[in-house]
């Protein structure tokens, strides 16, 4: 997150599309959990995928990063990118806090974020400034840097994931429901750190299942219902509780 | 006093041989979940390749000790590059790819019978000179090299696991294998790394033992058992205890000559990896990778 690399846009500019899916479809063994989905990201938003769970949501993420089978076009920056192998996508800046947060248990918190800039070649310098950044965002794992990261709390880890993501300098963010297993007090501070970012100007894609809190951040959103994209609208026209209410009565209608 | 002592020394020296072994097992069951014994034969090579690149091709012996550990750090990545990758990238069960480790052990075994002999061969000690006297015990100087030289690896190696961006990495692909790739690791070089590791590691303990004792084409399964013995002893999830491992069962070999018979320290050794695998398979020493 150097701030060089990431200029934010003027509010006039016209969208330029930082991620363009067509027609992805995932697969486990020959269980087919995603269905032809096009969707796609504009630079600077932060864009919310819901729906309710075992839509596909979190397999929509594995498939952009090449952690699952399957078939269809990703553009990432305007370049083909669907022949690529994980590390290199992330290598790309294209960057994943996976469900569960996959933090490093047994390593230290300042081990996991010194692993976050494991793939970067742009200097000392931009990484301790974004270290920088990350400690200043979230202060608490400043003075846990030594302790070992399995042992923070819920929140506290999702604050490393964020944080270790940060430090591969995404350009952008894809986290999978950072909510899960977090009390409200602490899903609220995590949800005024990715306001913070988008401010920033990080692109992020987010997926959650609890739509009323992606949506206070969100720009845009998908509803993603047993892996087709049923619904695409901004995200103030979801915000009202008939929208809402509509967008869980559909996915019962498909069950 | 002074005999407890002489094999007290040569107890702790061949224990130390035994955990660097048992390292070279820690490293690669970290990264991949296999026990690659092979390891044994990395031994073997170390010693071997120093003797002919020493003895037959008359390079000077350090020239000779530094290119057989870079061999066979290649032999140990070749391996992994041609053999283990694509059974990995079929999801080969992990026994299989065990059973192809085995395999490399008995090649290697093969090859340096019909191209350097059947006969046991060794090269001079580091430092020439009488055994060092202390409190009436006399310690042969290649002793004092193995156990110093042992340590201060066992020491390097913790630099590099703990302090190293490659070795935070390595870590991180033992503890998770689906994570590492998302923070930009590339998992499969990572595994030929531990290959190279594994097998250098493996040929130092060839080397360091060889002037003390001997090596011949066929020490490698010895050391391959002694080694996992080690491991298991230590945790084999764990390269400090995996040599720990090592130096107690050199000491508890060591004493079982003293106190019953040479023909005792095998004994010794299988019955303690039956009381392991019993009673506490994942060793004395937690593993990095258990949460």
């Amino acid at each position: 997150m150097s701030e060089t690399s990431r200029q934010q846009l003027p509010e006039t500019a016209a969208p330029s599309v930082i991620l363009d899916v067509r027609d992805l479809t995932a697969t486990y063994g020959r269980v087919e959990v995603l269905h032809s989905v096009s969707f796609h990201v504009n630079e600077g938003e932060v864009l919310v995928v819901l729906g309710p769970n075992g839509a596909g949501k979190s397999t929509l993420l594995r498939a952009l990063m090449a952690q699952v089978q399957r078939t269809g076009s990703i553009r990432f920056q305007g370049e083909p990118v669907e022949k690529r192998a994980t590390d290199q996508l992330a290598g790309a800046g294209l960057i994943m806090v996976p469900e569960g947060r996959g933090i490093l248990g047994p390593l230290s918190v300042r081990d996991n974020l010194d692993l976050g800039s494991y793939m970067r070649r742009d200097g000392r310098g931009a990484i301790n400034a974004d270290l920088d950044n990350v400690f200043t965002l979230f202060p608490r794992l400043k003075e846990r840097q030594s302790q070992r990261a399995g042992s923070l709390s819920g929140g506290e880890q999702q604050m490393l994931a964020i944080g270790r993501a940060i430090l591969g300098n995404p350009k952008l963010l894809l986290l999978d429901e950072p909510s899960l297993g977090l009390a409200p007090r602490v899903m609220d501070e995590i949800l005024q750190s990715l306001e913070m970012l988008k401010n920033r100007g990080l692109t992020i894609l987010l997926v959650e299942q609890k739509a009323p809190l992606a949506l206070k951040i969100a720009s845009r959103a998908y509803v993603l219902r047993s892996g087709h994209i049923a619904i695409e609208a901004n995200a103030v026209d979801l915000a009202s509780e008939e929208a809402l209410a509509k967008l869980y009565l559909g996915a019962h209608d498909h069950g | 006093m002074s005999l407890y002592l002489q094999f007290l020394a040569s107890g702790l020296s061949v224990g130390c041989i035994y955990g660097l072994v048992a390292i070279g097992f820690s490293v690669i069951f970290n990264a991949s979940g296999i026990v690659n014994f092979a390891q044994g034969a990395f031994v073997m090579l170390g010693g071997t390749l120093t003797y002919v690149l020493y003895e037959r091709a008359g390079l000077p012996i350090w020239f000779a000790i530094i290119l057989s550990i870079f061999l066979s750090a290649l032999i140990g990545m070749l391996f992994e590059v041609t053999i283990i990758r694509p059974l990995w990238k079929r999801n080969t069960s992990l026994f299989i790819m065990m059973l192809a480790t085995l395999a490399l052990g008995v090649i290697a075994e093969n090859a340096v019978l019909h191209t350097v002999g059947d006969e046991t061969h060794s090269f001079p000690p580091f430092t020439a000179g009488p055994p060092l006297q202390a409190f009436g015990a006399s310690i042969a100087r290649q002793t004092v090299w193995m156990a110093v030289l042992s340590v201060l690896i066992m020491i390097l190696l913790n630099l590099l696991y703990k302090k190293t961006l490659l070795g935070k990495a390595m870590r991180a692909c033992a503890v998770d294998r689906n994570v590492a790739p998302l923070l930009g690791i590339k998992v499969e070089r990572m595994l030929t790394y531990s290959f190279g590791l594994s097998a250098a590691l493996g040929a130092i303990a060839g080397i360091l033992i060889t002037p003390a004792q001997y090596t011949a084409y066929h020490i490698g399964l010895t050391f391959s058992v002694m080694g996992f013995i080690a491991a298991i002893i230590g945790g084999l999830g764990n390269p400090t205890g995996a040599f720990v491992g090592g130096i107690i069962l050199g000491l508890l070999q060591s004493f079982a000559i003293l106190f019953f018979d040479a023909g005792f320290k095998d004994v010794i050794a299988f019955s303690i990896l039956l009381v392991f695998l019993l009673v506490k398979p994942s060793g004395l020493f937690s593993s990095y990778v258990e949460e």
